[in-house]
């Protein structure tokens, strides 16, 4: 900051602190000792509180890219509401700036859908994830007060409910400035999520919500006090929070439903709280019932799943899916993927068998080092551990408990399939078409694991797309194929099948090419997401073969101005790792260590400075980023978290780069079209001229094969 | 003349024009195709469809270009484009009448041989020495013995990977040896 504006702003502080003195605002007000608190704390009273001060920021108010403002509707789409079932959407005349949409990962949950959730805040809602710098941030919002005068912010939405749906569920997280020093006063501010309309009513110390379906397991309204537990290890601006809840409430089939979501300060206008709101969705649920339920360690399954099964209804047959018994742990992050396999017999004889065949049925080992992969990983847990348990029933021998090795046994519902070589088509506008994976899912795939399971086909080709290695089902979603048969030895070796299943299932996690974007080939990307590393790994102390996400996020590098001297100048952390990268005259290049010196222009020295080239194959000169890609995980892709949903996985996904300009890259680079004059009669003994004319649309030039076939047989 | 032949007739006549097939088409340009493999993308496919009956018929599709997408992993043809990782710690000792060379295998499961190299030391040119084939995970130490040297001579050896698609990573170096 210049002087200049340090002035400034010294003043704007002063002016605040002269008019809070003239007016005498709540905000920096003193409270007197209190005698009473709120009856709802199951924390020991005090029996005289302390005097409420508050943080007054010594800096200016800044915007924060990772949370923006938009209107009731949009903040509603954020929470993952389907616009066809919106009809309406307000405020209430709450102030907008406690209302926000996050963008940008936060809390450790959030988003657990999507790429975007909804935030309500008794203060500013830009603030949710500045630095937790002050035990008291405050401020009092413009608008809508509650019938003590203080600060309420509503989301107020009237939905249309599907026809056969029964069930309302959502995401959510409480935060708190409150925490710890005012736990079970008079002050705790709540947080509530009314069906019918709102009816708030405030009795003493105590809020009265008679509309409210998202309290405690013991009734109570969420607030630092639920018997949910606080932590204070939010990763957000606010002094503790709630882990990961999920609140549902029955509905009618087909009805127009009012929901509003409230957020209050109770006591005074200061000390702001806020929830986060995510994952929205109707069910089919025959055992909905009112409440909240947490997921601690919001890996998608609530802990009541976790620790004493899930119960589905499929066609009016209750299916129990007993995650417990597969070791599932509610402290623990969980993955479940069920793989189904074509396996090809090949021709069979009588008395001696079938020869020539090939199974896709997956490699022990490609699996194991996956499953050690996500154990591995640096994702905290609420137990103090770190990684991932990935529980991969691909058979009766394979493991079905990461941690004691228990094999699935009769558990399995792994299934062979009919080979196929062609999996699925190819739409004429190109994107790949789902339809026919559907039809082998719907066979072999039960709906009770649906809610919990990922489902992946290991399958021989995917139609109309070459040797393509595998496709996911969206980018955060529930279905993948692995497709290695025109790979090693038709199906694949163990580093081909690793480093796909995992790069597949990571997209289903929401991770892109580049981490969140989908610029491929960044050398410092260090992520089996980077097709440099898909099918080799990452290279480590001189050797590949290591699969893993990307652990960290790296410099950019510009590649308008690289510096050869310091690499990726990735700190310690990267000390051991090594990468690749793309000279521009062609060829790619390897290098041992990643933090030093890197010839980027490819001139045989590693010394300039100011070095403009392209380094990931795209032709293009910009600036690659770079991601952690464990941190950013997200679990609740697809179906994963909602038993008795019909979420809408889409049925065709694209085959092209979605972002246009590496599509304009590609189709300019290489682009050809053939052209023939139609059909042609040759009699007996004639001979014909058959001109083929081939154009190059590109910039390069360029060869292509052209072979002659015959659908019918006939010898060529 | 049957179906066939008035087929393969056409496909013969196409082989010729197109001059045995391979040519390479500058940019913005048209040529008769002569064509040879391109590797980056899935190959062109021209199909035909001949009709039954007393003429068969020839049908070209347009070509269409692969590329990366969002969702997808990487092509067999896109995978082939990448070098493979040469092998580290590339170590010569001498014993008598004969130098060990050890190395770390690169740890990709598709090199298929590990070339050998030697060369006299300062004014040598590379000379490949042995091809040795792999299997496994090619996750281990690797060793080589060469007892076809001068004695008092110092070389230079060096290790390549070659892998399934017939790519050959750069040579690491040894330190300078001298035979005894």
């Amino acid at each position: 900051m210049n002087s200049r504006k340090q002035i400034v702003w010294l003043v704007v502080v002063a002016l605040v602190a002269v008019i809070a003195f003239v007016l005498g605002s709540n905000s920096m007000a003193a409270r007197p000792p209190e005698l009473e608190r709120s009856t709802y704390s199951p924390t020991p009273t005090p029996t005289q509180e302390p005097e409420r001060e508050t943080f007054v920021p010594s800096r200016p108010q800044v915007s924060v890219t990772g949370i923006i403002t938009d209107t009731p509707q949009a903040v509603a789409q954020a929470m993952g509401i389907r616009t066809s079932d919106l009809v309406s959407a307000s405020l209430n005349g709450s102030d907008a700036r406690g209302v926000g949409i996050g963008t940008t990962p936060l809390d450790n949950y959030f988003p657990t859908e999507g790429n975007t959730f909804a935030i309500l805040s008794t203060g500013l809602a830009e603030n949710a994830d500045d630095p937790n710098d002050s035990g008291s941030l405050s401020f009092e919002l413009d608008g809508l007060n509650n019938s003590q005068g203080n600060d309420l912010v509503q989301l107020a939405l009237r939905l249309r409910v599907p026809q056969n749906m029964n069930c309302a569920s959502f995401d959510f997280a409480y935060f708190s400035e409150e925490f710890p020093e005012w736990v079970g006063s008079r002050y705790n501010d709540t947080f509530t999520a009314e069906l019918g309309g709102t009816n708030l009513i405030i009795s003493g110390t105590q809020v009265v919500a008679p509309l409210n379906f998202a309290f405690d397991t013991e009734g109570n309204i969420l607030s630092i006090n639920t018997v949910f537990g606080v932590i204070s290890d939010t990763a957000t601006t606010y002094d503790g929070g709630t882990s990961l809840l999920r609140a549902q409430t029955p509905v009618t089939p087909g009805a127009t439903v009012d929901i509003v979501f409230s957020v209050q300060d109770l006591g005074d206008s200061i000390y702001d709280s806020a929830v986060f709101l995510d994952k929205f969705f109707w069910s089919n649920d025959p055992s909905c019932g009112g409440g909240a339920q947490e997921d601690t360690d919001g890996d998608g399954l609530l802990d009541i799943w976790e620790t004493q099964g899930l119960t589905v209804t499929v066609d009016g047959v209750d299916v129990f899916v007993d995650l417990s018994a597969m070791g599932a742990d509610p402290e623990r992050k969980d993955i479940f993927v069920e793989i189904d396999y074509m396996v090809d017999q090949g021709i069979c004889l009588p008395i001696i068998g079938c020869l020539f065949g090939h199974s896709h049925q997956p490699k022990p080992e490609a699996i194991a080092r996956i499953v050690e992969a996500f154990s591995n990983a640096p994702v905290p847990n609420p137990d103090g551990s770190t990684g991932i348990n990935l529980h991969v029933d691909y058979g009766p021998d394979s493991v079905m408990n990461p941690v004691t090795g228990e094999r699935w046994g009769n558990r399995s519902q792994a299934n062979s399939l009919p080979h196929d070589n062609n999996l699925g088509s190819k739409n004429p506008n190109g994107n790949y078409n789902w339809t026919e994976f559907d039809d082998i899912k719907d066979s072999n795939f039960s709906p009770a694991r649906a809610a919990v399971f990922h489902y992946c086909v290991f399958a021989h080709n995917l139609g109309g797309f070459g040797s393509v290695s595998g496709i996911s089902r969206g980018i955060g979603a529930s279905d993948f194929i692995v497709s290695l048969g025109s790979w090693s030895g038709g199906v694949g070796t163990v580093n081909e099948q690793a480093g796909t299943f995992m790069h597949e299932l990571g997209h289903n996690l929401g991770l892109r090419h580049g981490g969140d974007d989908h610029t491929n080939y960044e050398p410092n990307f260090l992520s089996i997401m980077n097709y440099s590393f898909q099918t080799r790994g990452l290279r480590i102390n001189g050797q590949d073969g290591h699969f893993d996400y990307s652990r960290f996020a790296l410099p950019d590098l510009d590649e308008n101005d690289l510096d050869e001297t310091v690499g990726l100048n990735g700190g310690a952390a990267i000390d051991d790792y090594g990468t690749r990268y793309y000279c521009s005259g062609g060829g790619d290049r390897i290098v041992d260590n990643a933090n030093g010196q890197i010839d980027w222009n490819c001139n045989g020295n590693s010394t300039d400075t100011n070095v403009q080239t392209d380094i990931n194959k795209d032709s293009n000169q910009g600036t690659l980023g770079s991601y952690n890609d464990w941190a950013n995980l997200v679990f609740t892709g697809g179906a994963i978290g909602q038993p008795g949903a019909e979420p809408e996985l889409p049925m065709e996904t694209e085959v092209e780069e979605t972002s246009q300009e590496e599509d304009a890259q590609l189709t300019t680079l290489y682009k050809v079209s053939v052209t023939a004059p139609g059909n042609a009669a040759v009699l007996p003994g004639s001979t014909v001229v058959y001109t083929f004319t081939v154009t190059n649309l590109g910039i390069n030039a360029d060869t292509y094969t052209v072979t002659v076939g015959s659908s019918l047989g006939w010898a060529i | 003349m049957s179906n066939n032949k008035i087929l393969t007739t056409t496909a013969i006549t196409i082989a010729l024009l197109c001059g045995l097939w391979g040519c390479t088409v500058a940019p913005n340009t048209q040529v008769t195709p002569t064509l040879t493999p391109r590797t980056d993308v899935t190959p062109l496919r021209i199909t035909s469809t001949p009709t039954p009956g007393a003429n068969g018929t020839q049908t070209a599709t347009d070509a269409e270009v692969i590329g990366p997408s969002e969702e997808t992993g990487i092509s067999r043809e896109e995978d082939s484009q990448l070098t493979p990782s040469h092998p580290t710690q590339v170590t010569a000792q001498a014993t008598t009448d004969t130098i060990v060379l050890t190395w770390l295998g690169t740890g990709d499961d598709r090199i298929k041989y590990y070339h050998v190299y030697r060369k006299v030391a300062d004014d040598g040119d590379w000379q490949l020495i042995a091809r040795l084939e792999i299997t496994g995970d090619n996750r281990g130490w690797y060793e080589f013995r060469d007892t076809a040297t001068e004695q008092g001579i110092t070389y230079i050896y060096g290790v390549s990977a070659v892998d399934t698609y017939g790519n050959e990573s750069a040579i690491s170096e040894s330190s300078a040896i001298t035979s005894q």
